[in-house]
């Protein structure tokens, strides 16, 4: 093919998949689907509301297995990172279990060095279970071509983990006696 | 691809409308009606629960299907 022959067809296809995109964008499922997302938006915020750090944890750890069987099955290349996800949820409901029994969360907290410690609080497998959670769930909103419901989704379920981080230290609190 | 039967499609599109019409307690009842993905199904008896699912109403037949009549008590 002569080199102009490449560009054009990469020219031509790239152009015409932007435009089939917008077509599928102005379509009564993708419309419908926006508005699905933006009530689940709402669900996720109610979620957070909630400021049960049961519910926030266990409907992200549910959103997160259901997002590994379902995307992971037709897509190895993101298999890895959900399965991560997956088992940063299993030490996230560990960790709650545990600090759930102060007598058994002091002798674990009493293992902790100072410098893995924020005001005096472990920084456990909770925190690094979350904050890794929260950093993958950034990395997604910056996708390119990702939609903005897409995004406005991802950005509260960030939120909500940080909403389950700042319970967890309340928790951690009472079982240290620092209340 | 999720097949949903002629009936089904005109309960989904029920549920559309309600989301359309910001009532999720009828966007729950109808989507209730329909069978769960059985992925989604197995993910909630993981995190939720075998017996929030029993008792949640949900349509558990497609999972059923895919893990076998006796799945959530394994």
């Amino acid at each position: 093919m002569e080199r102009t022959g490449y560009y054009d067809s990469l020219m031509a296809l790239v152009g015409a998949d932007w435009l089939n995109r917008e077509k599928v964008l102005q379509t009564e499922a993708s419309k419908k689907h926006s508005r699905g997302l933006g009530a689940t938006l709402k669900a996720f915020r109610e979620i957070a509301d909630s400021r049960d750090i049961e519910i926030v944890t266990r409907a992200e750890a549910l959103t997160v297995l259901r997002e590994r069987d379902l995307y992971g099955k037709n897509d190895p290349s993101v298999l890895s990172s959900l399965n991560t996800a997956v088992a940063d949820f299993a030490v996230i409901a560990s960790a709650l279990a545990i600090v759930l029994e102060p007598e058994k969360y002091r002798s674990a907290a009493a293992t902790y060095h100072s410098k893995k410690r924020l005001h005096g609080i472990p920084v456990d497998g909770f925190h690094e279970a979350a904050n890794s959670h929260i950093t993958r769930l950034g990395n997604r909103v910056r996708v390119v071509g990702i939609s903005m419901p897409d995004k406005d989704i991802l950005r509260q379920r960030q939120a909500n983990m940080r909403i389950a981080k700042e319970l967890y230290m309340g928790l951690q609190r009472k079982a240290l006696g620092l209340e | 691809m999720t097949q949903l039967t002629l009936e089904q499609e005109k309960i989904f599109d029920q549920v559309n409308n309600a989301i359309e019409a910001d009532n999720i307690a009828e966007a729950t009842r109808l989507m209730k009606l329909l069978p769960v993905q059985p992925e989604l199904a197995k993910a909630a008896k993981e995190t939720l629960g075998a017996d929030y699912l029993r008792q949640s109403g949900f349509n558990l037949t497609a999972a059923e299907k895919e893990y076998g009549t006796d799945w959530l008590l394994r």
